[in-house]
């Protein structure tokens, strides 16, 4: 009981806290801080207006990255299409080459010089 | 100089008309948005957007309230924007992840707040104080300090907050009990 006294009684003393606050006042120089900022249009600092550039120039930088790997794609496959019997033979001499056993004519050629 | 002259001639962009206006509500706006902010700096800063709004947008003005409560309603909505913008940008911060608790106890000390008219030996309570503050709903501790800090009618708070006056009185009541609840429990658990 005596606790619960003891707490409403700093409840109190905390809440007629408020009755002494007293109101901050501004800055004398406010007025011409906000002429100035009515005079320049109510443009905030040149960090803001270099973001709204970088805001314009991000989607259109990477619209044109995406044209440009669709643009490689497309090149990529039109290649793949028209060369596949040749792409087919290089494998196959890939194949060739690199299993294992397999005599490579570039190793036959250097054991030749020798 | 009448209202609505003084209206017309802002609307014109007459400079004394401006000035006017600047010093009538130049303490309630700084005072309103420093309530709700907690620090001085910006609460200066946001002064300064309130007025700049005010200049550049009083065409848009149509007359329905005082040209006061249109003003304050621009400071209460650019305040509560910077505290939005504020917490999305905490909401992404490691530290917040981790200190995430809303309980009382947890919360992250206020702000600096130059607290004017509060002694040194009362800076911990108030502090308990600003933190039981900060934790009420945000239509709860908008409308008592408008009441209790800018000594604003119950009806002038309905018109900032575009709500009814009975709504204003139910608001301020309900944070009164919950400042006394929440204190209560702080003290419960730290005497």
């Amino acid at each position: 009981m005596d606790k619960n006294h003891q707490i409403e009684k700093e409840v109190q003393k905390t809440i007629e806290l408020l009755d002494n606050i007293k109101n901050v006042q501004p800055n004398p120089f406010l007025y011409t801080r906000i002429k100035a900022g009515i005079e320049n249009g109510g443009k905030k600092t040149s960090w803001t207006t270099n973001r709204s550039f970088i805001d314009f120039v991000r989607p259109v930088f990477f619209g044109l990255l995406i044209l440009i790997n669709l643009y490689s794609l497309f090149v990529f496959l039109q290649d793949e299409g028209e060369n596949y019997a040749t792409r087919e033979q290089y494998i196959d001499t890939l194949i060739l080459e690199y299993s294992p056993g397999s005599t490579s004519e570039y190793l036959d050629n250097f054991k030749n010089k020798e | 100089m009448h209202e609505e002259e003084l209206i017309h001639k802002l609307k014109e962009k007459d400079e004394h008309a401006f000035r006017v206006v600047f010093e009538a509500n130049k303490n309630k706006v700084i005072n309103t948005c420093f309530r709700i902010v907690n620090n001085f700096d910006v609460a200066e800063d946001l002064t300064q957007d309130v007025f700049i709004k005010v200049y550049q947008s009083v065409n848009q003005f149509r007359g329905d309230s005082k040209l006061s409560t249109w003003i304050y309603k621009i400071a209460v909505s650019k305040s509560l924007d910077y505290l939005r913008a504020q917490k999305r940008k905490k909401r992404f911060t490691f530290l917040t992840n981790i200190l995430g608790d809303e309980t009382l106890d947890n919360k992250i000390p206020a702000p600096e707040s130059n607290q004017p008219g509060i002694a040194i030996d009362n800076e911990e309570r108030f502090r308990i104080l600003q933190n039981a503050m900060d934790s009420l709903p945000e239509n709860q501790r908008i409308a008592f300090s408008l009441s209790k800090y800018d000594e604003m009618s119950n009806k002038e708070i309905a018109g900032i907050m575009e709500t009814t006056v009975s709504s204003i009185e139910s608001l301020i009541f309900r944070a009164k009990k919950n400042l006394q609840k929440k204190l209560f429990n702080y003290y419960k658990k730290h005497l």
